[in-house]
């Protein structure tokens, strides 16, 4: 309810909703729209109503996609964010499948279900083209009652429904079937392991028990000395403890004691006897040299006591008391002598004996040295004894662990090479090895089951996944007369038809409003795109130049054709666009000097009401007011038309006093879409084109933060003159300005609602460089945007091929313009006996009973021209190392369209090629002649053109509407070749009125387009170094045009550059 | 604006109706309109939908291939690119091409079943999420969403005014009317009913309707975690209208029967609610009691005067009620007169509609001679 709700209702009920609480039924508005027949008409009539103002503005988040530009994605953005309806047009290559694709793909990755409709397969079929590597899409062909799946594109035919459940049950029964036996396999081969399990366990613990046994050997070995070291201290210290407590030498205590022990026990033993011998002697030398020392003292004491005596006796020292003792004593010399003799004996004996003691300490030192020595050889020898003895458990070990090791290598031998094995012989890595295998197995079969599932289902038939397929596919795409009818997705599946979230229409302009509602009521949303051969602009404007009032037309029988209903889409476009180019406002310099600024429409007949009034406090400002009679009620009050300025004023003081008087923003906008850019500091209304480069520009405040921006002297118009537009109306951040107000602002004083409901592409995709330039001009009046920095072509890319040749003479200027010749009458009828003479009777027989315009000699030029071409392609076909040229030349044949504006044309120019065609294919050129709605989608790297029409005295029409002229025109994308007859293009041109089938507009449309096309011919083209004209040389083949396709070549790839 | 007092229905039409009921065997019947709030509101709802056929066996490849593949990441030495799955690996295991599965990954995907894991140096894969393998588990997907869920409820007739739940059927017989009147108090009035019935008991939902998937109601005034709905979309909308109901007691029960204004059309197949004693009695207490004698004599009075039989006669003896009936006492010579006339009155077809409230009893006519 509050999404259809106008954007004033859904103001009203937030704010009741805000106030209240809540809101009450009877407060909301009526049944809302949505799908349903009840709510498109509803949405329909209220938009073709002209209420679509009320709707509320939607706003696209941008979306990036490298691969589009920027019109496309600003394109595609609107479409995904409309939440009723979008329309989208675009002129002929344009990159509109492009755009439908990137807005399913989008749809699709959002989870919506998308349905695809066009008039035509082909739309649809190129749509899914572009789709082929996306994946999120998951597309179906629905195929319409006149279509047969054989004759559809590869792509396409692999979508059709019954196809792709066809593909999709072998698929999947060949899937299944090899999951279920591998499933099967899997499990059987892990069952195959449960029995490895209990051995691998066991060995795994004699793996463990033999490494503990190794490491305690180690261990051993490692502790060999220290133990052997601990045994002997210990024996020592228990034979010096038994020594202390002067205890006997005990022999070893006990019989466990090692035979290393109780030699090392004797050992020590005797060497401490030994020693205890020696220590003995030696102690009685100490107490033999100590009693010698003191006998030795004793008599040098009894010899000092001698001495003196002896010494006074001697030297007959009477009078000493010492001679007198001595004398009393009697023979002291003898004495003294006698105890020096005994004392020399004793000193001898001394140092023997204390030699023999230094010998027996010696003896006793060596003993130790000796009995330390030897215990530490024992100590070695039974440290390598045990070593041994470790050597010898080890090698036992070893033999054990090798033959533990073959059985585990055995046993996991047995394991497949796909199946986990343990990582280690331990007991842990088993037992994680066996978890896994257990969680394996058990996943195993669940897959197994699965996988049987799966195939039952399977095997049950294809009704499973083509319910899948129904149930999951996104992208429906068909003809639109197809869809309804479909036992799929039409209307009448299971009682309720599948509702999709996105109709996307292709082609929309050839969509009737009873065929949209069929469709749309089960759609939530509609993206209509339509083919344009405008920009968007009003009618008016795309016109060559006004009708000439005397033109035979208005002299004429008085018909006048009655213009045809616009279509459907051509009636909900300006509903829902937001066109600057409309706006009333004019500004022009009057034939006096002044500035005259139209702020209304004035209709001729309100001519007559026009009253002039002076301002007040600016007198020199006149106001032109319409002031109908009071009497006249059909027409609406009065009201302010014009302001004229005095030739003083400049332009940007005339619109400042405007807004200033009237709060309006008189603009001046040529370009057809008005569109909102946000950038950082300030919001842009972008009223011009952007790649178009202003000589200056100048900005106008109008309002706080507010300023219109105004491009002078656009892409060339001549400086010097009042050639303006506004570029932008800008919007300062800074100043406090949000989009919702500046929207707001510019609906109030521009008449500027951009719904974000529409979006226009006019920007030519992939043409050579030059061809767009040339086809913009000629088709649509400058239509297509083409950046400045289009690089120029290295030569011309359009040819015209005179047939018949034209005259010798100026080929430039006014008097080659005024020469053209008259129409030469080549264009006959096979069926008109009046004319047989124009067509060999040989073709007469072969075109049998066709009925149809031909026109043999420039069938005859076209046939030339391609064998040309085949003639060129030869010599440049390896020029270019770029794949991408000419539509993928290496890869595939050159393509090349030859359309003729009249079917029987076609047929006849087929005729004359049939003999060719080995040449063309050996050339590598892929030669496709029909006439103009065959090639729709399709376009060619080469096409050429055969206009067909050569009338003697008459002004006739080129094909059955501009439409197929102009998408003749458009199919090539290098090179373009026109045949034709320039008489009866110039005699064309030169008619005004409505002619043949076509109505005013069409006829109009196609005299614009004839007579930029004739402008060329008379070298007064706008792009004139685009266009080539030469004669048609039955003799010389297109010599003229050697080179010119590998020139082409250069061109497009300098211009993929 | 108020309500319009909606019109009651003759004899004859009446008469119709008890053909209809007559078989429920109702000791009481009643007419009346009541008021009813069709009070819609963004509620927090659990979603439950079964798994279909393909998605479960999408979603047990990649559990499978999870499975698998984590178990070898543990173990293997040359492991895997870790606990998802390719869309090349559910391709082959189930054998449907990438268009097909493609879609309905991304389905699953928003729906939380699976993650995407996306990695550098490879195309993207897919996990299961735990959601996924709950919905893989129980067969179903269970979700909590936000949802706009529609409750009916009765306003009482006394005040103060108090809404009561009730499953309603027969909507199409509901005339709106524009005027909140009572429930100037609108937005704690629904509240507070809503919120009782959540807190209700899941006997009481189930014995009453009450969707048991619905756990919550959102108030405008705050923005769920779930997803960040606007303003709009969280305001409540209260639909009020009056429905004209026959009203059958039964044995423990109320029931009410939806009647179509413009052609008195009784939806007599089954009832468009249905109360209990206990609940019934205080909604609408007057329906406790029946109105006095007074105001039977004065519909019979009525009744017999509109028919030419005498005030005196009318007044001459009192009426008595006896379950649907009420008797009155005419003479015989009064008799005789009706039974002249062929009316209504003597093919036993007669009924009574006595007081003036919005609910009015109604009776069948009994006459009997003195």
């Amino acid at each position: 309810v509050f999404r259809s709700a106008t954007a004033a209702q859904q103001a009203e009920l937030l704010d009741l909703a805000k106030r209240q609480g809540m809101l009450y039924g009877h407060q909301l508005p009526a049944t809302p729209y949505g799908p349903g027949r009840d709510g498109v008409y509803r949405f329909l009539s209220r938009v073709l109503a002209g209420n679509a103002q009320d709707l509320t503005a939607a706003r696209a988040a941008p979306v990036g996609a490298p691969s589009l530009d920027p019109g496309q994605r600003e394109a595609v953005a609107r479409a995904l964010a409309t939440p009723d309806i979008c329309l989208i047009q675009g002129l002929p290559v344009s990159g509109k499948s492009r755009v439908a694709a990137e807005i399913a793909v989008r749809a699709a990755e959002r989870g919506e279900r998308v349905l695809l409709v066009a008039p035509r397969a082909a739309s649809v079929d190129r749509v899914l083209e572009l789709l082929d590597d996306r994946s999120a899409v998951c597309a179906v062909r629905i195929i319409g009652r006149d279509e047969q799946s054989a004759e559809l594109p590869p792509r396409a035919a692999s979508l059709v429904f019954g196809e792709r459940v066809r593909l999709l049950h072998e698929r999947a029964l060949r899937a299944a079937s090899r999951q279920k036996s591998e499933a099967d396999q899997r499990c059987a081969d892990l069952a195959a392991v449960a029995s490895l399990w209990p051995s691998l366990l066991e060995l795994s613990e004699s793996s463990e028990q033999l490494d503990d046994r190794c490491n305690a050997l180690l261990r051993r070995r490692q502790s060999l000395p220290d133990a052997v070291t601990a045994i002997a201290a210990r024996l020592l210290t228990s034979m010096d403890r038994d020594s202390a407590d002067a205890a006997p030498m005990s022999s070893p205590s006990s019989s466990s004691d090692s035979p290393f022990e109780v030699e090392l026990h004797a050992a020590v033993q005797e060497q401490r006897q030994a020693a205890a011998r020696l220590d003995r002697a030696i102690s009685e030398a100490a107490a033999r040299i100590q009693a010698m020392k003191d006998q030795l003292a004793g008599l040098g004491a009894r010899l000092d006591e001698l001495a003196p005596l002896a010494e006074a006796k001697a030297g007959r020292r009477w009078w000493t008391p010492a001679w007198w003792r001595a004398t009393w004593r009697g023979d002291v010399a003898a004495r003294a002598a006698d105890l020096q003799a005994r004392a020399q004996s004793v000193r001898q004996d001394l140092t023997r004996l204390e030699e023999e003691a230094a010998r027996l300490g010696a003896e006793r030192r060596q003993a130790e040295e000796k009995e330390r020595v030897e215990r530490a050889g024992r100590i070695e020898r039974e440290i390598a004894r045990r070593g041994a003895e470790v050597d010898r458990e080890e090698a036992t070990l070893k033999q054990e662990s090798a033959l533990v090791e073959r059985k585990w290598r055995e046993a996991l031998s047995r394991i497949p090479a796909t199946m986990l094995t343990p990582r280690a012989a331990t007991v842990e890595a088993v037992r994680e090895a066996h978890g896994a295998w257990q969680r394996n197995s058990e996943a195993a079969v669940e897959r197994r089951a699965l996988a049987a599932e799966w195939a039952q289902r399977v095997e049950a038939g294809p009704e499973f996944l083509a319910g899948a397929l129904r149930a999951q596919a996104n992208l429906i795409a068909a003809q639109t007369s197809a869809v309804t009818a479909d036992p799929q997705f039409g209307d009448a599946v299971g009682g309720e038809p599948i509702v999709f979230d996105l109709l996307l229409v292709d082609h929309a302009e050839q969509l009737t409003e009873a065929e949209f509602t069929s469709l749309a009521v089960r759609c939530r949303r509609w993206v209509l795109i339509a083919e344009s051969f405008t920009d968007g602009r009003a009618p008016s404007d795309t016109a060559v130049g006004p009708a000439e009032p005397n033109s035979a037309y208005r002299q004429g029988n008085g018909r006048r054709a009655k213009p045809p209903a616009p279509g459907f889409f051509q009636r909900l476009w300006p509903q829902l666009h937001c066109d600057p180019s409309r706006l009333p406002y004019k500004w022009q310099r009057e034939a006096d000097g002044r500035l005259c600024c139209r702020l209304r429409t004035v209709s001729p007949d309100q001519q007559r009401w026009i009253e002039t009034e002076r301002v007040a406090d600016h007198p020199d400002v006149e106001l032109r007011i319409v002031a109908p009679p009071r009497a006249t009620h059909s027409t609406a009050d009065s009201f302010l038309a014009e302001v004229v300025f005095p030739q003083s004023v400049s332009l940007l003081e005339a619109k400042s006093y405007v807004f200033r008087e009237l709060q309006e923003v008189a603009v001046h906008a040529r370009f057809p879409q008005a569109r909102w850019l946000e950038v950082p500091d300030r919001l842009v209304l972008a009223l011009a084109d952007d790649t178009e480069s202003p000589e200056h520009v100048s900005a106008m405040d109008l309002a706080p933060g507010v300023r219109e921006v105004v491009a002078f002297s656009i892409n060339g118009r001549p400086s010097g003159t009042e050639d303006w537009v506004t570029r932008a109306v800008e919007f300062d951040r800074a100043a406090g300005w949000e989009r919702d107000r500046a929207e707001a602002w510019a609906a109030r004083h521009l008449g500027l609602r951009d719904l974000g409901r529409t979006a226009i592409l006019d920007a030519p995709q992939g043409y050579a460089p030059g061809l767009a330039p040339f086809l913009s001009d000629v088709l649509f009046d400058g239509g297509y945007r083409i950046g400045t920095s289009c690089p120029s072509p290295t030569a011309a890319p359009v040819e015209f091929i005179a047939v018949p040749r034209l005259s010798r003479g100026p080929t430039r200027g006014p008097q080659r313009r005024r020469k053209l010749p008259s129409g030469a009458g080549l264009e006959t009828d096979p069926a008109d006996p009046r004319r047989r003479d124009r067509l060999p009777s040989e073709m007469h027989a072969r075109l049998g009973d066709a009925s149809g315009l031909v026109n043999f000699l420039e069938a005859q030029a076209v046939v030339r021209a391609l064998k040309g071409l085949a003639n060129e392609h030869g010599g440049s076909r390896s020029k270019t190392s770029n794949p991408d040229s000419w539509n993928g030349s290496f890869t595939r044949p050159i393509s090349v369209g030859v359309v003729a504006l009249y079917p029987t044309q076609a047929r006849l120019i087929r005729l004359l090629l049939a003999p060719e065609s080995e040449l063309l294919a050996s050339a590598g050129l892929d030669v496709r002649v029909d006439e103009p709605a065959a090639f729709q989608e399709r376009e060619c790297a080469i096409a050429l053109v055969s206009l067909t029409r050569s009338h003697t005295h008459r002004a006739t029409s080129f094909g059955d509407d501009p439409a197929a002229l102009a998408r003749a025109l458009t199919r090539g994308r290098a090179r373009l070749l026109l045949f034709g007859d320039p008489g009866t293009l110039a005699r064309r041109a030169e008619w005004h009125a409505p002619l043949d089938r076509l109505d005013e507009a069409a006829s109009t449309r196609e005299r614009g387009i004839v007579a930029r096309l004739v402008q060329y011919l008379q070298g007064e083209g706008k792009h004139q170094h685009l266009f080539h004209v030469r004669d048609d040389n039955p003799n010389a083949g297109v010599a003229s045009g050697r080179g010119a396709l590998a020139r082409g070549v250069a061109a497009r790839e300098s211009s993929n550059a | 604006m108020t309500a319009a007092a909606l019109p009651f229905p003759n004899s004859p039409i009446l008469a119709g109706w008890w053909r209809q009921l007559s078989a429920r065997r109702p000791s009481t019947l009643w007419i009346g309109s009541v008021r009813v709030h069709r009070i819609e509101v963004l509620a927090k709802v659990l979603r439950t939908r079964p798994l279909d056929s393909l998605v479960r066996f999408v979603l047990a490849a990649i559990d499978a291939e999870k499975r698998s593949d984590s178990h070898d990441d543990n173990l293997s030495a040359t492991p895997r690119q870790g606990p998802s799955v390719q869309l090349a690996g559910l391709e082959s295991s189930l054998g449907l091409d990438s268009a097909l599965l493609s879609p309905l990954l991304g389905r699953l995907e928003r729906d939380g079943l699976i993650a995407a894991v996306h990695r550098n140096d490879a195309a993207p894969a897919w996990a299961m999420t735990p959601a996924g393998v709950n919905a893989l588990e129980q067969g179903k997907l269970v979700q909590t969403a936000l949802q706009r869920r529609t409750f009916s409820f009765l306003e009482s007739s006394t005040s103060p005014r108090r809404l009561l739940f009730v499953q309603l059927a027969g909507e199409g017989c509901i005339v709106p009317i524009s005027s909140p009147s009572s429930s100037c108090e609108a937005p704690l009035f629904y509240r507070d009913a809503l919120g009782a019935c959540l807190q209700e008991s899941l006997a009481w939902k189930q014995l009453c309707g009450f969707p048991e998937e619905v756990l919550d109601v959102v108030s405008p005034e705050e923005s769920s975690p779930l997803s960040a709905p606007e303003f709009w979309q969280r305001v409540p909308v209260d639909r009020i209208g009056q429905l004209f109901v026959v009203l059958s007691r039964e044995p423990g029960s109320l029931h009410a029967f939806a009647v179509r204004l413009q052609d008195w059309d009784l939806h007599a197949a089954e009832p468009c609610f249905s109360l209990d004693d206990g609940d019934w009695s205080n909604l609408y207490p007057e329906l406790t009691k029946d109105p006095p004698l007074e105001a039977w004599q004065k519909a019979w009075m009525e009744w017999g005067l509109s028919r030419g039989v005498p005030l005196a006669e009318l007044e001459a003896r009192p009426q008595e009620r006896s379950g649907i009936c009420l008797r009155a006492y005419l003479s015989k010579r009064a008799i005789d007169r009706l039974r002249s006339t062929r009316g209504d009155a003597w093919k036993s077809e007669s009924w009574l509609v006595a007081g003036a409230g919005q609910l009015r009893p109604c009776a069948r006519l009994e006459i009997v001679a003195t």
